[in-house]
């Protein structure tokens, strides 16, 4: 018997090694730590380091993030001149880590005006991860009180642009430090869990795929369980339809187009849906996850507040999620990432020929 | 609740090793409380009408045996009554309904929308098998109700079979057998076995069926014919892996459940397919329906003509067993089906009709057209309409020059490898590993050749198998329910 536990004790030491090197191989999970690539800003929370040449990996490969001396993402070849200068305005969707600059849809966006229209077209992509809407507008008064712009894109992720909160002012982020300690300042288990475990937890994450993926599994488990708050994006469960978030996103959406208004220029609005609202047996396994049911969700929730938004204040908006879905139906197009489920080059590529024939009409209206 | 979900896995490793740390006297009504916590996650109303009609059959078996024809035969019909009637006003009624109802007569017959326990089919079956071999005086009444309910309700088989006999499981569950560290791996050696043919075979196979079978419109030629293929292998694989785990975890607990699959796919006649597959429900249908039923009518045609009579049970019988699967005229076909099936292979023995060579190779061909035959039949078991099953028919043999549209049919798995000829390559490969491990299974039997080997290349095994599960099941896109647990 005694031989027979210790069996056991042996073979299940190795089985994290060999669960760790095959999520590696086969489901690697993201292990970004992005403290490494925003700086801090007093106004804003935190934004995109400026001057950065570097390579970054969320999982779907290797890419190359290269930022100006703003922190806008440009290709290693752009250059700083145009005839026509757009501001784009957006999360993690339009930094786009996951996919090198000339896959994103700005830069195709640009290539595709700038062929359409015969002159040079500059699009700025100041888009940054976590980024709420409120921050788009405070982004957009500073951009352009400092530079002429002939139109403004605000792209704005259906999953978790929408907000309870207007804000004018984010206070300046510091990047967390923990420390780990041993032994611990004291054997409370509040002192364990900060000088052992929390730091523990993040070398793991920082370090260990299989760590990562148990991470997100357990969190999923303790959701079920009503342990955590874990949940699908607000906007798409029906339980959202009398939230505040849509009259206060609506609001902000309007601040947006009047300051673009007060410079004469105009401003889209384009929403960007989630994967759910795509993908549907996506869905359907994230539903059983949370041991939701279907009627807990409503799809349309986003695509109705933007339509309502365009007829309360005239905004100009442009909804990628019939695009998107009909190309997920008919060829099955992998628009999302696997492991990092934001835009993949496709995905950046059919937003970008959705986008484009739009701005082209309203572009040539304006002459 | 599903063998394969967190809740299940949690609850698992806790009752488990608090079984054996209970006084043996006491672990019957310990096995019957898990196995009613197991039932009534998710559905306890449920719970209640498997106690009742538990009950019922209880005090009936106990009456009906110290009393006289023709009471004897009123308990038996009270009991048939009892349970055939909770069946049929959970799964066949609205069926009825519907059917009578799409005939435009006068009369609208209601639906009652209700929701089928999990597992009605499977415990009224070992319920009548019970109540029948009482009525035949070949099963003692149970004394203990105890026992009785832990023998209807025994979680591992509960939801999906196989479909015990009392005589099996009763003296099995009367003297539970202590820990035992040999019987331990092999158990765990099961329920691995099972997962790895649900998680990494089935669920697999199933994104591309389901894709198919949903919108079959979009398809056509190599495409539907490959779904066709997968679905037979799926449904086999989810299945037989759902038993190997129930069989897995009742042996946990000193329980050898029946086996309920051997090779289905190696066999040579339609007949021998249904020698091999689902067996014990096989076995209790030619027990309770088959024999019965044809005895009735040789008797009727006064044994005139007993090729007509075979026929005529075949039929009915399958025709039946298409019922039991599902309340769907699509079900019936099904089981009508293999009926005609086995009806044309009873008359071409009886004519000695011999399409294939009886050397090695005229044999594999034999079996390949018997796959092609049950695969044929199993369009009608999946498809959600027979208007889908029409299409697939008649468009599942359209082939045309250059066509990419099963290479492109492929798409929806593609993993972070982003190789199209990969993923077809690993499908296929799953096909083939279910093919092998029934091969091992057939000569050697799998648990034991893997006893054999040597530790290292054991843990191989094991290590393998526990990545390839994890690793499926994490990466699924959408978890399958066991097909099985719908009947």
């Amino acid at each position: 018997m005694k031989r027979y536990i210790r069996r056991i004790i042996v073979f299940a030491l190795f089985l994290p090694l060999i669960l760790e090197v095959s999520v590696r191989l086969f489901l690697p999970q993201q292990l970004l730590r992005l403290d490494n690539y925003f700086v801090s800003d007093d106004g804003l929370g935190r934004v995109p380091a400026p001057n950065m040449d570097t390579r970054v990996n969320t999982g779907e490969g290797e890419v190359r993030y290269i930022t100006n001396e703003r922190g806008d993402r440009i290709g290693h070849e752009s250059s700083g001149t145009a005839s026509l200068r757009i501001l784009a305005l957006g999360d993690s969707f339009l930094q786009a880590l996951q996919v090198n600059y000339e896959e994103t849809m700005t830069a195709r966006t640009e290539s595709l005006l700038a062929m359409s229209l015969g002159k040079t077209v500059k699009i700025d992509n100041t888009g940054s991860a976590n980024f709420d809407s409120p921050q788009y507008s405070i982004l957009m008064q500073r951009r352009l009180a400092q530079e002429d712009y002939d139109m403004v894109l605000v792209f704005f992720y259906s999953g978790n642009d929408f907000v309870e909160e207007r804000r004018d002012y984010y206070e300046a982020q510091k990047p967390s430090q923990r420390v780990f300690r041993f032994p611990p300042q004291a054997l409370t288990w509040n002192a364990i869990r900060r000088d052992i475990l929390i730091p523990a937890a993040d070398f793991l994450e920082s370090q260990s795929h299989f760590f990562s993926l148990i991470k997100l599994q357990s969190s999923s488990l303790m959701n079920r369980l009503g342990v955590t708050g874990h949940s699908l994006p607000a906007p798409l469960l029906r339980k959202s339809a009398a939230s505040k978030m849509w009259s206060v996103t609506g609001a902000i959406l309007n601040d947006i187009k009047q300051e673009g208004t007060k410079h004469n220029i105009p401003v889209i609005i384009v929403l960007l849906p989630t994967i759910y609202a795509v993908e549907l047996d996506k869905l359907s396994a994230l539903i059983d996850q949370y041991g939701l049911t279907v009627d807990d969700i409503d799809l349309q929730q986003p695509s109705r507040a933007m339509i309502s938004y365009a007829q309360q204040y005239g905004l100009d908006i442009v909804d990628l999620t019939g695009a998107f879905r009909e190309s997920y139906l008919a060829n099955h197009s992998r628009l999302f990432g696997r492991v990092d489920s934001h835009f993949t080059p496709a995905g950046h590529e059919l937003a970008a020929n959705t986008l484009t024939p739009y701005l082209l009409t309203i572009l040539k209206g304006q002459h | 609740m599903s063998f394969v979900s967190l809740e299940f896995f949690v609850l698992f490793s806790v009752t488990v090793p608090l079984y054996f740390m209970v006084p043996s006297k006491l672990r019957i009504a310990y096995l019957l409380v898990i196995s009613c916590v197991f039932y009534s996650v998710g559905s306890i109303s449920y719970l209640l009408l498997l106690f009742l009609s538990t009950t019922v059959d209880y005090f009936l078996a106990r009456v009906m045996a110290p009393a006289q024809e023709p009471r004897r035969r009123t308990y038996l019909i009270l009991s048939l009554a009892v349970n055939l009637g909770t069946l049929g006003a959970f799964k066949y009624f609205d069926f009825f309904a519907r059917s009578v109802n799409s005939l435009h007569l006068p009369v609208i017959i209601g639906e009652l929308s209700w929701l089928m326990p999990i597992g009605l089919s499977f415990y009224t079956f070992a319920k009548i098998g019970y109540i029948v071999d009482v009525y035949r005086g070949r099963q003692k009444p149970e004394e203990n109700f105890a026992l009785f309910a832990a023998f209807v309700s025994f979680f591992p088989n509960l939801a999906a079979g196989p479909i015990e006999r009392a005589g099996h499981l009763i003296p099995q569950l009367r003297s539970l057998k202590s820990f035992d560290e040999n019987r331990l791996t092999h158990s765990l050696m099961l329920i691995l076995l099972g997962l790895f043919k649900k998680v990494v075979i089935a669920d697999h196979l199933a994104i591309y069926v389901n894709q198919v079978f949903n919108q079959p419109y979009q398809y056509s030629g190599l495409v539907l014919l490959t779904a066709v293929i997968f679905l037979s292998f799926q449904i086999y694989t989810d299945f037989s892996g759902y038993t190997d785990i129930a069989r897995g975890i009742a042996l946990l607990f000193g329980i050898e459940l029946f086996q309920n699959f051997r090779q289905p796919y190696f066999a040579l006649t339609v007949q021998d397919f249904w020698r091999r597959w689902h067996m014990s429900l096989t076995n209790w249908i030619r027990e309770f329906l088959f024999f019965p039923l044809a005895r009735f009518l040789l008797k009727a045609t006064n044994r005139r003509y007993p090729r007509v009579a075979e026929a005529s049970t075949y039929l009915i019988v399958m025709t039946l067993i298409g019922l039991w699967h599902g309340a769907n005229w699509t079900f019936v076909i099904w089981g009508m089906l293999h009926g005609l099936y086995m009806v044309i292979e009873t008359l071409s023995n009886m004519l000695h009709i011999r399409v294939f060579p009886t050397h090695r190779w005229g044999m594999i061909a034999k079996g390949v057209f018997v796959f092609s035959l049950v695969s044929f039949a199993w369009i009608f078991f999946r498809a959600n309409s027979l208007s889908d099953v029409g299409y697939i028919v008649s468009h599942m043999f359209h082939f045309a020059a250059q066509d990419d549209s099963l290479r492109q049919s492929f798409q929806i798995y593609l993993s972070r490898f982003n190789s199209i000829e990969l993923e077809i390559l690993v499908c296929f490969g799953l096909i083939l590993g279910t093919m092998v491990l029934d091969w091992i299974e057939s000569k050697w039997g799998l648990v034991a050749l893997i006893q054999r080997t040597p530790l290292l290349v054991r843990w191989a095994i094991y290590y393998t198998a526990i990545v390839s599960i994890y690793l499926a099941m994490s990466s699924v896109t959408s978890s399958q329910q066991f097909i099985y647990f719908q009947f």
